[in-house]
């Protein structure tokens, strides 16, 4: 990946229609700390970098592909439900799973293509309907951050329908009602009370286990430079930030909309708070059953 | 092979000389007995050399000069001679069984299995060159090359099964750290590597 590449200024700041994040002002940092509970974490000293060494910490990622975009290894696809808030918090969890199993996607999510090594490496692709259910029963009209991030903090994500190996979990939920793509399942309204009996037992095992809440922007770009995924909403819908152009000053993001989208610096500066990074998920007895 | 004594050679060479005399005074038409074991023996030791025995056999007694002609090179020649005055001298009798030496054990090549890099979040930014490092490991080695943050657990809130031996190791050694396993045994320990050649060469 190119970090200092020239960006078509038509994906720049791009405007959606109303796409599900509701931004009601309450999702500050001190309530996204209490409703993440005992997973919550404060940004460490040890992942500050200064700014004026930001671009040296973007070479260092180029060589190696070790930003955010390069632990996922799909993009999901919403288009037209309110889900974005549950696509942007599955991008930021699955980042941070592949992350811990130490598997690199080269070129990061690509339409229409699924990467070979996606079935070996245990990648498990989650399910942002199996969280909107519950954050917004009405199925329309979008849902917050705190919302869903309580929620998963509390008992997880479901597995999606499809998957790059044959799992066999016991419980999963097709991904979105929405769109999808050759690597998310579509289908139908399910409320919760309809979800597979006895799914806690599955989603528990895909939790996330840590997460970060920036207290500035540049605190936002180092968790980025790290390789963590910060997820955020602005103007009605929710992304997750992925990679820092030093070059451009603008942050680029896997939209729930099988493309490549970028916010400005003004944008990242806005939007920041009321962020968050997930840095760490539960992980599996055994990777290659992370079911179990 | 054990020296005959003094006595034993002159009784040996009495006998030869006695047997000599005998052979003249004997009728030449006697069978000789077949033999029911051959002996071959070089500067008075037996040695085990059954194509000299199958030579042997079929030779009479004498002087016999060998020469080997390659197609170039120095010409390969040994004498041989056969003769029936032979110095008795007493077969080494086999040696008792005795154990076989065991063959050298091979060294121990244990195949690693696992790399985990072990930190804590608070204390240790990962470095992109070690995120690499565990990236080939897995791709090319075929090895799982991990991550494991020092509160990870499984859904069960324990720590998972497969990261307890070399969680254990790396508490003892102190984070950050890379510890590599066969799945049951510790097999290398790198405290705080920082290159992608580090994290390589930690699995040999």
């Amino acid at each position: 990946m190119n970090s200092f590449e020239q960006i078509n200024p038509a994906l720049i700041d791009v405007v959606l229609p109303m796409s599900g994040y509701i931004d009601d002002g309450g999702d500050t940092i001190d309530v996204l700390k209490d409703v993440c509970g005992s997973a919550s974490r404060d940004f460490p000293n040890s992942l500050w970098i200064e700014p004026s060494d930001w671009a040296d910490k973007a070479r260092d990622n180029d060589k190696y592909n070790t930003w955010p975009m390069n632990y996922i290894d799909r993009f999901t696809n919403q288009d037209p439900t309110h889900e974005c808030t549950c696509h942007s918090l599955t991008r930021c969890a699955e980042g941070a799973r592949n992350r811990q199993r130490g598997i690199i996607f080269p070129d990061g999510p690509k339409r229409e293509y699924r990467y070979p090594e996606s079935s070996w490496s245990g990648s498990v692709w989650l399910s942002p309907l199996s969280i909107y259910a519950e954050a917004n029963p009405r199925q329309w009209g979008g849902a917050n951050v705190r919302q869903v991030m309580e929620i998963a903090c509390r008992r997880g994500f479901l597995p999606e329908t499809k998957q790059p190996a044959n799992y066999a979990f016991k419980h999963a939920l097709h991904g979105t009602t929405g769109r999808g793509n050759m690597n998310q399942a579509s289908g139908s309204w399910v409320s919760v009370s309809r979800f597979p009996e006895g799914w806690q037992e599955t989603a528990k095992n895909f939790r996330p286990l840590e997460c970060i809440f920036p207290e500035s922007w540049e605190q936002a770009v180092c968790l980025v430079l790290h390789g963590y995924f910060v997820g955020v909403g602005r103007n009605g819908h929710a992304i997750p930030w992925g990679q820092w152009n030093p070059e451009s000053q603008v942050m680029a993001y896997p939209d729930s909309y099988d493309v490549i989208r970028y916010d400005s610096l003004r944008t990242v500066k806005s939007a920041w708070q009321g962020s968050f990074a997930i840095t760490t998920m539960t992980i599996p007895d055994d990777w290659s059953n992370p079911g179990s | 092979m054990r020296t005959p004594s003094k006595n034993e050679t002159i009784i040996a060479v009495v006998a030869s000389v006695v047997g000599y005399i005998v052979s003249f005074l004997m009728p030449t038409s006697e069978v000789l007995p077949t033999p029911e074991q051959w002996f071959v023996t070089r500067d008075r030791v037996v040695i085990d050399s059954p194509d000299v025995v199958a030579v042997a056999k079929n030779l009479e007694p004498g002087n016999y000069q060998v020469f080997g002609y390659p197609k170039e090179g120095k010409i390969t020649e040994f004498a041989i001679t056969i003769t029936d005055k032979l110095q008795p001298v007493e077969p080494t009798p086999p040696k008792p069984d005795e154990p076989k030496p065991e063959p050298p054990k091979p060294p121990v090549t244990t195949k690693a299995t696992t790399a985990t890099y072990v930190y804590e979040k608070d204390d240790t930014a990962l470095i992109p060159a070690v995120l690499s490092g565990l990236n080939r490991l897995n791709r090319e080695k075929k090895i799982i090359a991990t991550l494991y943050e020092d509160d990870n657990t499984n859904g069960k809130n324990a720590i998972p099964e497969q990261y307890k031996l070399a969680y254990d190791a790396a508490k003892k050694a102190g984070l950050p750290v890379l510890i590599i396993t066969d799945g049951t045994n510790v097999l290398n320990v790198v405290k705080a590597p920082t290159t992608e050649q580090q994290v390589w060469e930690a699995v040999k």
